[in-house]
């Protein structure tokens, strides 16, 4: 048979030539990041059609007047100062001089003015004008925005809101300052021309996106801080590949066909740290798991049966096995060692399951199926619930997991259509943005947990007070409360993992868990791969 | 031939409209909201009922579809909800990739399966024979995202020979391009190739039992000639068969091998459209998939009289 | 001979695997789903055969205890196939007229979508549930059984029998239910050994894309899906369930190559 023997010969000289096709590999690859992204940008207009990954990409290219620190203060980006005026209603933001568009344009107060204003109308719908037009919850409303000369622009609201600047630092909606030649004439987005220090030149749609450097991006001084301080960038591209999924990501890294692989799942921490040549980072985060129990469910409306499965859940064991041993419990909206933690903060109810047992006893429970809601999307809601599950059952409750997929498991949350959920909250800079998630007027949005109007009604305070005392103490009741009803048990806070190359130098992360690739660099090593 | 593929093409529409109303009620009938998902965690409840109106969401079910068939009508598949972008753009991006890793893997499958499969009927009930079916029983018995993940893990991460995400197009690096396609049309042909080898052999051992090969050995021609001239050609048209529809069904989307190579292609296409609820996607997509299928078939209805004199087109 | 020794391979491996399942339902050695979060992503050792997983499971039992989901979804999503579809086929290759050619319209439109993406969608649309997944994959494997059944009665159709049958003056329900399926078995157990090594393989596959029947039950598909986060730790936990799927295909497809040999030698799918 000749064409078997072709065949084998072919395929022989195939595996010869392998190796000789990979001796030509990296081509200027010194000089380029490449980093993996779980989807695709969904566009480039922040705030308009957005999600996480969109966010990461984005904070690289546009920047807004403020940014948060890792401490989670709020600091200057390309604001130099501000000034709050005495009655606490108008802010003024002076420029750092001789900022420049990545279209060479000098940034102006002017510019400052003109983005404001094309987010705030209505016709742009950028998600997040509720925030400033009086309509949303935490209601601030900008009464009017003024150019006091090049360099300085004042924002007058109609009351005092301590969250002002904190929703302006918000990364989830970037108040972000653009040239007006990002519109074309007839007012349609083209692409961003922002002032970050990089800018997007390439775009495969589902594939990949690609920044380059601008060379006249003015870092401030100091150290990189959060998506405040120095942003200075050493790497002339940045390339995000979009990789779906985690493994798949992994084994992209370890082959060394990409750098950086941000959240990867704990379960291949092990893994990472076996080798040599990767280098895991770690990195406590706001964003937060919790079991959610509906209160209108005529089983779980009874307070003894949230309570007995709060006393029934080892929220250290959940923590720890869930995140192999990366994370531990917080029952508490606020974080951890951050500004606003207290011994109250830390007050949940102790893992007790002969407690947990009476309360159901007195309840009346008779084996009725509980169903715990939960998606494969997310790892850690995944692998909670399982653990959950099972310590629910060791007290005799019978617990049914209904695993969904993510998009009805949303829809479910979003109408308060479950029992029991197991779901994670991103990280909100704020706590009173992170209580905001789960308390609330029910009437007004499906999706709250806990509604008891006093405890609304000290949130809303939490957000209009500046004094840290009184929001301190807000904080403290708003948790009591939280707490003594059981609707929301607080599991932990991630731990997120990202994976990175041996060789990339000065990668860390921080608390809000965006992914930041200026200050990284590549050690050279001396056969010099540039 | 031209009145046999008018009226093949004719006979496919019917059969492509219950296509197009089973994909639209099924996707509608799942639960989810794309609104929801579109807004993601801002807490908005006013953006996502403005956005749910915008999309036609509220309409009842029947209007919602006339005004889809209206607007296919017009060739217009309307755009992703979740990035605007037009879904024939979208398909347009993503076919090509899925075809690529699909052509080069089954032209590479029939390369190796049909001479296998020609030579363990040759060899019937000898040790090749049982190699060969051997192999092709063990390719089919391990489940495809797990073939793909050996071959990332050995040539990938252990070796290091071959990229293992992403592809390169053809225009922009040949060399990056064959890097790049080698592990996933590995990984495709391994998983298909048990199918045809099985295919050739049995029609290839049906054709030798027949007379006129017994004839054609008496006539002293030698076994290459025998195998080549007379057998292959017949036992040919069943294969032509098979292949017709694994080109059909591959072209569609090979999500699997896509997933595992982070590859952009049609299937991974759908299956993320269906995770985000992105109607107009999963429309256009689930009906590109059908008429993929149905050209493909009509391609080899149409060669099949060139392998089977005995067919005619009617 | 070869074949006689790949059929004695065949049905001994599906012998042992439908007898691991029987075992699996009766009998493990720990809980399958027990929890012993002091003892995770243990080696393979004389107390846990093959290890433990991430939630201190052992991997033994639940290999054990899911032979029989696994198994369930493969046989019943196959039987639903093959039950409704040998009917519908038959009815619609023995009268050939506009029903045959509506029904088969229908499922030309359904042979158009690669079997994992229609399973997908109808695994998204009922739920990962444990039945959602039987359904979809029956209802996916539909078309093909209708297929062949109808091509075979097409065939019988002309066969004597069948007229001796109406000259007797046996209805048409009566002729097609005991003579005309009687004769389709063959072929329909044929597609159905082959249809349920790609049932297992296309749930392994939905279990890979996150639409797998819900824990705590598993099937090894699932349990494969799931180690793929631990490859580079705990192979044990892929090296089992792999082996027991490749065992379990492995003896379908030897089955149904036995079962082609002995009923059609020129039935090619």
């Amino acid at each position: 048979m000749k064409s078997v023997a072709a065949l084998g010969v072919l395929l022989v000289a195939l595996i010869v030539l392998l190796p000789a096709l990979s001796g030509c590999q990296r081509e200027s690859r010194g000089k380029t990041l490449r980093v993996s992204l779980a989807s695709d940008i969904r566009s480039t207009q922040f705030g308009v059609n957005r999600d996480e990954n969109t966010d990461t990409v984005l904070h690289h290219v546009v920047e807004g007047l403020v940014a948060y620190r890792e401490d989670l203060t709020v600091g200057p980006l390309l604001a130099e100062s501000w000034e709050v005026s005495e009655d606490g209603r108008s802010y003024t933001f002076t420029l750092r001089p001789g900022l420049r568009f990545h279209n060479g344009q000098v940034v102006t107060a002017s510019d400052v003015k003109w983005s404001w204003e094309y987010l705030l109308n209505p016709r742009n719908r950028w998600l997040c004008r509720n925030w400033y037009d009086g309509t949303g919850e935490t209601g601030i409303r900008i009464l009017k925005i003024e150019t006091l000369d090049e360099q300085t622009v004042r924002f007058e609201l109609t009351e005092p809101n301590y969250l002002f600047l904190a929703r302006m630092a918000h990364m989830v909606c970037l108040c972000g300052i653009i040239h007006r030649d990002s519109l074309d004439a007839h007012g349609n987005w083209i692409m961003p021309i922002g002032t970050g220090p990089y800018r997007i030149v390439r775009w495969n749609r589902r594939k990949s996106i690609e920044l380059e450097r601008f060379a006249d991006y003015q870092p401030l001084p100091g150290a990189r801080d959060g998506y405040a301080g120095r942003r200075e960038a050493f790497f002339d591209r940045i390339e995000f590949l979009v990789i779906p999924d985690a493994s798949v990501a992994e084994f992209a890294l370890l082959s060394g066909s990409i750098d950086i692989a941000p959240k990867m799942p704990a379960e291949v921490l092990p893994a990472l740290a076996r080798r040599k040549d990767v280098v895991p980072v770690l990195q406590p985060t706001l964003n937060w798991n919790v079991l959610l129990l509906q209160n209108e469910d005529p089983m779980l409306s009874d307070a003894r049966m949230r309570r007995a499965i709060a006393h029934a859940i080892n929220r250290e064991q959940v923590a720890q096995n869930a995140t192999q041993g990366l994370a531990h419990a917080n029952g508490s909206a606020v974080f951890p060692g951050s500004r606003y933690d207290s011994e109250f903060q830390r007050r949940v109810p102790e893992y007790d399951p002969s407690k947990a047992r009476q309360l159901i006893r007195e309840a009346g429970y008779a084996g009725q199926p509980i169903r715990l809601q939960v998606n494969r999307q997310f790892q850690l809601d995944y692998s909670s619930a399982i653990i959950v599950a099972e310590m629910l059952r060791q007290i005799g409750l019978h617990v049914e997991l209904e695993v969904l997929d993510w998009a009805t498991q949303l829809k479910n949350y979003n109408t308060g259509n479950y029992q029991m959920m197991s779901i994670g909250f991103s990280a909100r800079p704020d706590p009173t943005l992170m209580f905001d998630i789960f308390i609330g007027d029910r009437k007004k949005r499906s999706n709250v947990v806990f509604s008891d109007p006093a405890v609304v009604v000290k949130l809303r305070r939490s957000g209009l007070v500046t004094d840290p005392v009184e929001r301190q103490r807000l904080f403290d009741e708003i948790h009591a409360a939280a707490d003594a009803d059981s609707s929301l048990i607080g599991l932990f806070n991630h731990t997120i993992l990202d994976a990175v190359r041996a060789d990339i130098i000065n990668y860390s992360s921080w608390p809000l868990a965006r992914p930041r690739f200026w200050g990284v660099s590549r050690q050279m090593t001396e056969g010099g791969e540039q | 031939m031209i009145a046999f593929v008018l009226r093949r093409l004719t006979l496919a529409v019917p059969s492509l409209l219950v296509a197009a109303v089973t994909i639209f009620v099924l996707m509608r009938v799942v639960p989810g909201d794309p609104a929801l998902l579109f807004i993601g965690d801002l807490e908005n409840q006013q953006a996502i009922t403005e956005m749910r109106e915008r999309l036609g969401l509220g309409k009842p079910l029947a209007q919602q579809f006339l005004v889809w068939l209206e607007q296919m009508a017009r060739g217009d598949l309307g755009s992703s909800i979740a990035t605007g972008e037009p879904v024939s753009r979208l398909l347009l991006d993503a076919f090509p990739i899925t075809a690529q890793v699909v052509l080069i893997a089954t032209a590479v499958t029939s390369l190796l399966a049909i001479p296998g499969g020609i030579l363990a009927a040759w060899r019937q009930n000898t040790k090749t024979d049982a190699a060969i079916l051997t192999g092709a029983s063990l390719s089919q018995s391990i489940p495809g995202f797990w073939m793909a993940l050996a071959l990332i893990l050995v040539f990938g991460v252990e070796l290091g020979w071959l990229p293992t995400v992403g592809h390169v197009s053809f225009a922009d690096s040949p060399h990056g391009w064959l890097r790049h396609l080698l592990l996933p049309v590995a990984a495709l042909v391994l998983t298909q190739i048990s199918t045809l080898t099985r295919m050739t052999r049995s029609s290839t051992i049906e054709v030798l039992r027949l007379d006129y090969i017994t004839h054609a050995r008496a006539k002293g021609l030698t076994e290459a000639a025998v195998l080549y001239r007379h057998a292959l050609r017949n036992a040919f048209a069943p294969v032509l068969t098979v292949l017709g529809l694994m080109l059909g069904h591959l072209l569609g989307g090979v999500v699997v091998i896509e997933t595992m190579f982070a590859l952009p292609g049609l299937g991974r296409l759908l299956v993320d459209a269906i995770f985000q609820r992105d109607y107009p996607v999963i429309q256009g997509c689930m009906l590109f998939i059908a008429v993929i299928y149905t050209v493909v078939n009509l391609l080899v209805d149409l060669l099949y009289p060139l392998f089977d004199p005995r067919v005619r087109l009617e | 001979m070869f074949n006689r020794f790949n059929q004695r391979v065949g049905i001994s491996l599906t012998v042992f695997i439908v007898l691991l399942a029987v075992i699996g339902s009766l009998y493990t050695p720990y809980d399958p789903v027990a929890q012993n979060l002091a003892e995770i992503l243990q080696p393979p050792s004389a107390s846990h055969w093959f290890g433990t997983d991430q939630y201190g499971r052992d991997v033994f039992s639940r290999a054990l205890s899911s032979a029989g989901d696994s198994l369930m979804i493969s046989v019943l999503s196959v039987a639903i196939a093959t039950g409704l579809g040998s009917v519908t086929g038959a009815v619609c290759g023995f009268f050939g007229n506009w029903v045959d050619r509506l029904v088969m319209m229908l499922m030309d439109a359904y042979m158009a979508f690669p079997s994992l993406l229609l399973a997908l969608a109808i695994t998204t649309m009922i739920g990962p549930r444990r039945y959602g997944v039987v359904i979809a994959l029956g209802l996916t494997y539909l078309p093909t059984v209708v297929r062949v059944v109808r091509s075979v009665v097409l065939s019988l159709r002309e066969k004597e029998f069948v007229e001796a049958s109406y000259a007797l003056g046996n209805t048409s329900a009566y002729t097609i239910f005991r003579h005309i399926l009687p004769n389709c078995i063959g072929p329909v157990l044929m597609i159905a050994s082959s249809l349920m090594a790609t049932a297992l393989l296309t749930e392994s596959a939905l279990s890979f894309l996150g639409l797998g029947i819900p824990p705590p039950a598993a099937t090894w598909g699932g349990m494969l899906a799931e180690s793929k986060l631990f490859v580079g730790t705990a192979i044990w936990l892929a090296v089992f369930p792999g082996l027991a799927i490749i065992i379990t295909l492995l003896g379908f497809n030897l089955l149904g190559d036995a079962l082609r040999d002995r009923f059609d030698p020129r039935m090619n799918l």
